[in-house]
């Protein structure tokens, strides 16, 4: 017998009970669904971390006050007990520094700004003049802070184009004043813009002296400082020397977190291994479930039809055939779900891609593969038991069963 | 050669402790175009004796010569392919498929030897005809009439054009004038087309019919004679 007819008697069986199948296939359909969103969900979250950990740069490193063991996360705000990063740390860096080549100081806080009769609350950053180069974000139009706004703690502003749009209704905003958290300060430059990351509108920020900053948030430690390796390759030479700098400007405490691409990467690979263990989890257990359904059925479906199999050996079926022939229905139905799954996971990322544009769930080449093996692992293996009881009959019992 | 020579053969049934003797060693040989009705009474041996020709059950003891060849060495799938090519059979009960059509039904045999479905439905249409059951192809076995029904197994039956029909008493569930119509459809066969038959019957004017008649009693043949009256 041909394989077309297999599949052919397969599906008129299963189109027989039209819901009886059904109803069996939502096991493997809810695996399939389940494995197809958590998958792409995993592989969209790798892309999404991915990218953003490389706009971070690879060759930079990230001081943060306190320490934590555990390396590749921020440590807790309020454990912050510990001595703070100073201005003094930030130029002890710079001036002492050999494998980096540049040191950026950074202070953020939120408030509120004005112009003319509008107002916005926003978030502000103080930082100085290496910020635009550490983390390539150059200005569009204008000039960033300079050395000199920092040290003589100028009032001046660089907005990003939220603000512009917002703020100034996209009228020149260069040299007119704004207020921001209540002092007056000059527009001097704007940002390019650069859209949104981690769900940060990253141009709806202000940029102002990192010392005006500190005067205006009442604050003497830096809520980072940022350094830039000569080289990403020779990062671990940059991370012993700042940490050496760093436990000497205090008084050899290592109270402070350095933080490297590497380590965020790693931290999220672990996270992501996880998660791939819990989809696989979950996928097994539906599929079991889903999988036990099916050979529930299909044993019905074999006592049903123990006539037509004692019919099917008389007319000159070979045991083979009988058993190929409930091999192939199993699979029909497994892999019936295995497609219901498939699609309603595709509609389901479709939907969700076009609703959360800023996060694309990615849908994998092998996905498709994935959930076809699944389906028909499925079908087999829970096939198998009620195939072989069929292929086993006796005819003659069989022929005599009501 | 005989087409068929059973030797010796023997059919227990294991009940618990108990053993049933179903067939106690038969001697029996058909001879290619012969048309032999077996009669006994009930439980006396007679659709064992023709589940053990028709490759459906095997012999306890003794041997089954099919065309000289002993098919008790055969293995699962040189029975099947006895059952599908050599031997056609014929029950009381018809064994069709409800699911299917009269011409599906016809064609199964043919699934089972790698025929393509235009040839297969062919070859059940030219069955069909030769049962004499035309302009029924599309029904199911459920619309039709239980002398119908045994037509659809008949065409069934010869679809592959075997040596020999095996017919269990295939007139068992149908009225006299529609059982005689069936039997003179496999006289016709058996005539033309020179068909071994072998036929079970309660009916001893339709076994009077036959050239030969053996009889059996409690799993032996007591009486195996030459009808020269008969008309087949
Ligand atoms: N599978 C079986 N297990 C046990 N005993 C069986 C089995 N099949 C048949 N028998 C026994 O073998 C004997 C012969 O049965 P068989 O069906 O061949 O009789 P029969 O001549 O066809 O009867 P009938 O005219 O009623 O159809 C009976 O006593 C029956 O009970
Ligand atoms: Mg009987």
């Amino acid at each position: 017998m041909e394989l077309y007819e297999f599949f052919k008697t397969a599906i008129q069986s299963a189109l027989l009970n039209k819901w009886r199948t059904f109803l069996t296939t939502l096991g493997i359909v809810i695996g399939v669904y389940s494995v197809v969103i958590l998958v792409s969900l995993g592989e969209g979250a790798k892309l999404y971390f991915a990218d953003l950990f490389s706009g971070m740069g690879s060759n930079l490193l990230i001081v943060l006050p306190g320490k934590k063991d555990t390396k590749g996360g921020a440590p807790h705000p309020m454990i912050n007990t510990v001595r703070k990063l100073s201005l003094s740390d930030m130029e002890f860096l710079k001036k002492r520094g050999r494998t980096f080549e540049t040191v950026n100081g950074l202070i953020m806080g939120g408030g509120n700004t004005k112009y003319s009769n509008r107002q916005r609350d926003l978030m502000i950053i103080g930082t100085n003049e290496t910020f635009s180069y550490i983390h390539n974000m150059p200005v569009e139009s204008g000039s960033f802070i300079s050395a000199e706004d920092v040290l003589s703690k100028k009032k001046v502003a660089v907005i990003g184009h939220t603000v512009l749009k917002e703020l100034f209704h996209n009228e020149n905003p260069l040299g007119k004043q704004m207020t921001v958290a209540g002092g007056r300060f000059t527009v001097i430059g704007i940002m390019q813009s650069k859209g949104q990351s981690l769900g940060i509108d990253m141009d709806d920020i202000v940029y102002i002296p990192l010392t005006v900053a500190m005067d205006i948030f009442n604050q003497e430690g830096l809520t980072r400082i940022t350094v830039k390796a000569n080289s990403a390759s020779n990062i671990d030479a940059s991370i012993e020397e700042v940490t050496d700098l760093m436990k000497k400007a205090h008084s050899g405490n290592e109270d402070f977190t350095i933080i490297s691409q590497k380590d965020m990467l790693s931290t999220f690979e672990k996270i992501a291994a996880t998660m791939q263990l819990v989809v696989l989890g979950i996928a097994s257990i539906s599929l079991l479930v889903g999988g036990i359904g099916i050979m529930n059925i299909m044993l019905v479906t074999v006592k049903e039809k123990t006539r037509e199999i004692g019919i099917r050996i008389a007319v000159g079926a070979r045991r083979i055939d009988i058993l190929i022939q409930f091999l192939i229905e199993s699979i029909t139905i497994s892999l019936l779900g295995g497609i219901i799954g498939l699609l309603l996971g595709l509609l389901t990322i479709v939907i969700f891609n076009s609703l959360v544009p800023d996060f694309q769930v990615r849908l994998t080449p092998w996905i498709f593969m994935l959930s076809f093996g699944f389906s028909v692992f499925v079908g087999v293996v829970f096939g198998v038991f009620p195939a072989r009881r069929a292929a086993n009959m006796n005819p003659i019992d069989a022929l005599r069963y009501e | 050669m005989a087409l068929i020579e059973l030797k010796n053969v023997s059919k227990i049934y294991h009940l618990g402790s108990e053993d049933v003797i179903a067939l106690n060693n038969i001697n029996l040989k058909i001879e290619k175009g012969e048309f032999i009705s077996i009669i006994g009474p009930s439980g006396s041996g007679k659709s064992t004796l023709m589940h053990i020709l028709g490759c459906l059950e095997s012999p306890t003891k003794g041997d089954y010569f099919f065309d000289g060849v002993n098919v008790k060495d055969f293995g699962d799938s040189r029975l099947a392919y006895m059952r599908n090519r050599r031997i056609g059979f014929v029950f009381q009960n018809y064994n069709l498929l409800p699911q299917f059509n009269v011409l599906s039904n016809v064609a199964l045999p043919l699934l089972y030897c790698g025929i393509g479905s235009k040839e297969r439905n062919r070859m059940a249409a030219e069955a069909l005809r030769s049962a004499n059951l035309t302009h029924r192809n599309r029904h199911r076995p459920g619309e039709l009439s239980g002398g119908e029904r045994q037509r659809v197994a008949i065409a069934r039956a010869i679809v592959n054009n075997p040596d020999i029909i095996l017919a269990d008493e295939p007139t068992g569930n149908l009225d006299q004038k529609v059982g005689k119509e069936i039997i003179s459809l496999f006289k016709g066969l058996n005539k033309e087309k020179n068909v071994t038959v072998v036929l079970v019957t309660h009916d001893l004017n339709v076994a009077a019919m036959a050239r030969r008649i053996v009889r059996i009693l409690d799993g032996e043949i007591i009486e195996d004679k030459e009808n020269n009256i008969g008309t087949l």
